[in-house]
């Protein structure tokens, strides 16, 4: 999930942003959303695993 | 007199900017990258080029889903589609994988996961490659 989050954000960020700067940033706030809400649906679905 | 001549040739120049806008579009689908490389925007080909190739060769070296035109559901269709997106690396998808999916293992549904979203993100990238072709993304 990280490697895909990590490839995912990289691409999004040169689609979306122009400068060097500000494709960082956008990488890694994208990055941080997918894991937060990647990990947030995982334990969403916690009570309903067992 | 002045107009009469040039609104012609604006809209020939329009014309062969729509041309090479879908030409674009078409190439960034082909192959992934292609379209931004036309239009020099090296980064971006590159990036693309390489984030689309990973994704298909990790999914279809987990063996992952490769799906075929003659789904039986909607569900293969729509995957049928996203993969599709990939343009010639879905053919290359094919090949990496000769003995076939296999999704009764984790590795092989998050393998047909990345395969998906190769797709996905190619189809993203040729229509970027023919917006900025148009003059529309920087």
């Amino acid at each position: 999930m990280l490697f895909f989050a990590l490839v995912i954000s990289v691409a999004f960020g040169f689609l979306s942003r122009r400068r060097p700067l500000d494709r960082v940033k956008y990488m890694l706030w994208s990055l941080f959303l997918f894991l937060l809400v990647g990990i947030g649906i995982g334990w969403a679905m916690y009570p309903f695993s067992r | 007199m002045t107009e009469e001549i040039q609104v012609p040739a604006a809209s020939q120049a329009t014309k062969n900017r729509e041309t090479f806008a879908l030409a674009c579009g078409f190439a960034g689908w082909l192959v992934p990258g292609l379209g931004h490389a036309l239009q020099k925007m090296w980064g971006r080909a590159i990036i693309f080029f390489i984030t689309v190739g990973v994704l298909v060769l990790i999914g279809a070296g987990m063996r992952g889903n490769v799906f075929n035109s003659d789904g039986g559901d909607a569900f293969a269709s729509l995957g049928y589609l996203a993969d599709l997106g990939a343009g010639s690396f879905y053919l290359l998808a094919k090949k990496v994988e000769p003995n076939g999916a296999d999704v009764s293992r984790a590795g092989g549904d998050y393998g047909t996961r990345f395969l998906a979203a190769a797709g996905v993100l190619n189809l993203l990238s040729a229509l970027h490659a023919y917006e900025a072709a148009r003059g529309r993304k920087g």
